[in-house]
């Protein structure tokens, strides 16, 4: 009796600290150690890993793309084609994510030359989700004065337009630096250009922003 | 510093992408020039504004969708199988294009008859032959071109080469008759018949073996999968059984429970 109570203990002890090292090992893993391990077989480090990265990518998307259903297509499409491809990441070699957004950035490239379009800032998306929020922020819900919520987006709303009438490398150059925080260097890598290249992208998407948002704000008087 | 390259500097100035001495440069710029600093403070303004667009949360399905697709791929490209399964059938298929390729030079060796070769339109005569002309030289066999090489002429007695079906064109003889080696063309054909179905055999075999060792190994995954997964339920269920959880389902710092 007591033989097998010790084996018990034993195995329960052995299952639950196996458990919780599992459990940890997956908090503290980074992204490489992740690929590397669905590089070996294990495909729940890609959910890992999706898990992870779905909403800066499906943002990423959104801001390029103006859509939500699309971008979330293309979330999923970037990941399909990282399980495909996985096997050429080399975590010695580069950042997880900068493989990513590489990946992502020729998606999205592909993606505005099949349709053949800039992206647009769709009224059906933007009412619904306002709208949606607006009934969150009745004064029931929240303590932020209606007016000046609905101040904020429609300066964001503004934004959104002058960011989508930027050509599409400017578009991409600036998305990841304001929004992902991704080096300029990373985003060299991303565009395939030299880091002066990307300074000056930079800036030049900067400067029209700042025009495009004085030029709405003067039509709109909103800004 | 001319203001266009600090205005491009201001812009990379906000991101910290600036060394330490384009830092101060451009500082002392900014302290000196009115315009420039003016739009360094419309820049900063400019990222407050930049940053009212805030992110917004993906759907919910959109996981559970990604996990389905990935289910997906995961069974129309099989990521365990592929290394090993890749090896068999390539040694399978390198086996079977071997067993063509021989058969293909057998059929070639028996079947083909040598080229006729254009009447003797000149007649050279090997160095080694010079002096005394051998019979064979003096008449050269219709069809061949005797002492193209330098190959010494056949004497009497000497062995008769045993490979054949080639063309012999340096040896001064004639190449033996199809009809010496093979009796008929029937036989020829049986024997081609023979050799083709016996690499057919060979080759579904390998292909045949190659399948049975994948799905064996499969199936003895899955058993094995399955009788870890009841051991494991088994003390699971022995373990639940000996310590039953406390009502509340919470455990204090220090391991009791808590009120």
């Amino acid at each position: 009796m007591d033989g097998s109570c010790r084996f018990v203990n034993f195995f329960s002890s052995l299952a639950y600290r196996y458990t919780m090292q599992t459990a940890a090992n997956r908090a503290g893993e980074t992204d490489e150690e992740l690929m590397a391990r669905f590089q070996a077989g294990d495909s729940s480090a890609m959910e890992e890993l999706f898990a992870r990265f779905q909403k800066p990518l499906f943002n990423f998307f959104y801001r390029m793309v103006g859509r939500r259903e699309t971008a979330e297509d293309l979330v999923q499409e970037t990941f399909l084609k990282l399980c495909r491809f996985g096997s050429s990441f080399r975590g010695s070699d580069a950042k997880f994510t900068t493989w990513l957004y590489s990946v992502a950035g020729n998606q999205c490239r592909d993606y505005l030359r099949h349709s053949a379009r800039r992206p647009e800032t769709l009224l059906r998306d933007l009412e619904q989700n306002y709208s949606d929020d607006v009934t969150d922020l009745t004064p029931a819900a929240g303590d932020s004065p209606v007016e000046d919520y609905l101040i904020r987006m429609e300066v964001r709303a503004v934004l959104e337009t002058a960011i989508n009438s930027l050509p599409e490398k400017e578009r991409l150059a600036v998305i990841l630096r304001e929004y992902h925080g991704l080096e300029y260097r990373e985003i060299a890598e991303v565009l395939g250009s030299p880091i002066g290249s990307v300074k000056v992208l930079i800036f030049r998407a900067r400067q029209r922003l700042r025009d495009k948002l004085k030029d709405l704000s003067a039509e709109g008087g909103a800004l | 510093m001319r203001c266009k390259k600090a205005r491009i500097l201001v812009s990379a100035s906000l991101d910290g992408e600036l060394s330490r001495r384009e830092q101060s440069a451009l500082q002392r710029h900014l302290s000196a020039c009115a315009g420039c600093a003016e739009e360094s403070a419309r820049f900063s303004a400019l990222r407050d504004t930049i940053s009212l667009w805030t992110d917004e949360e993906p759907s919910e399905r959109l996981a559970e969708s990604f996990a389905h697709k990935l289910h997906q791929l995961q069974q129309k490209e099989p990521a365990a199988k592929p290394v090993v399964a890749r090896w068999l059938l390539g040694t399978a298929a390198a086996g079977a294009a071997t067993a063509l390729v021989m058969v293909g030079f057998l059929l070639h060796s028996l079947l083909v008859q040598p080229v006729p070769l254009p009447a003797p339109a000149e007649v050279v005569k090997p160095p080694a032959a010079a002096g005394k002309p051998t019979g064979a030289e003096k008449s050269p066999a219709p069809g061949t071109i005797s002492g193209i090489t330098a190959a010494p002429a056949v004497r009497k007695g000497d062995r008769e080469p045993t490979r054949v079906g080639r063309p012999q064109p340096a040896r001064g003889r004639r190449p033996r008759p199809l009809a010496s080696r093979v009796r008929s063309a029937d036989e020829a054909r049986r024997m081609a018949a023979t050799e083709i179905a016996a690499a057919g055999i060979a080759q579904g075999a390998v292909a045949a073996h190659v399948m049975d060792s994948l799905s064996g190994a499969e199936l003895a995954m899955n058993e094995t999968v399955e009788r870890v997964r009841g051991t494991l339920q088994e003390t699971v269920d022995l373990v639940v059984s000996k310590f039953p959880a406390p009502a509340d389902n919470t455990l204090s710092p220090n391991g009791g429970s808590t009120p």
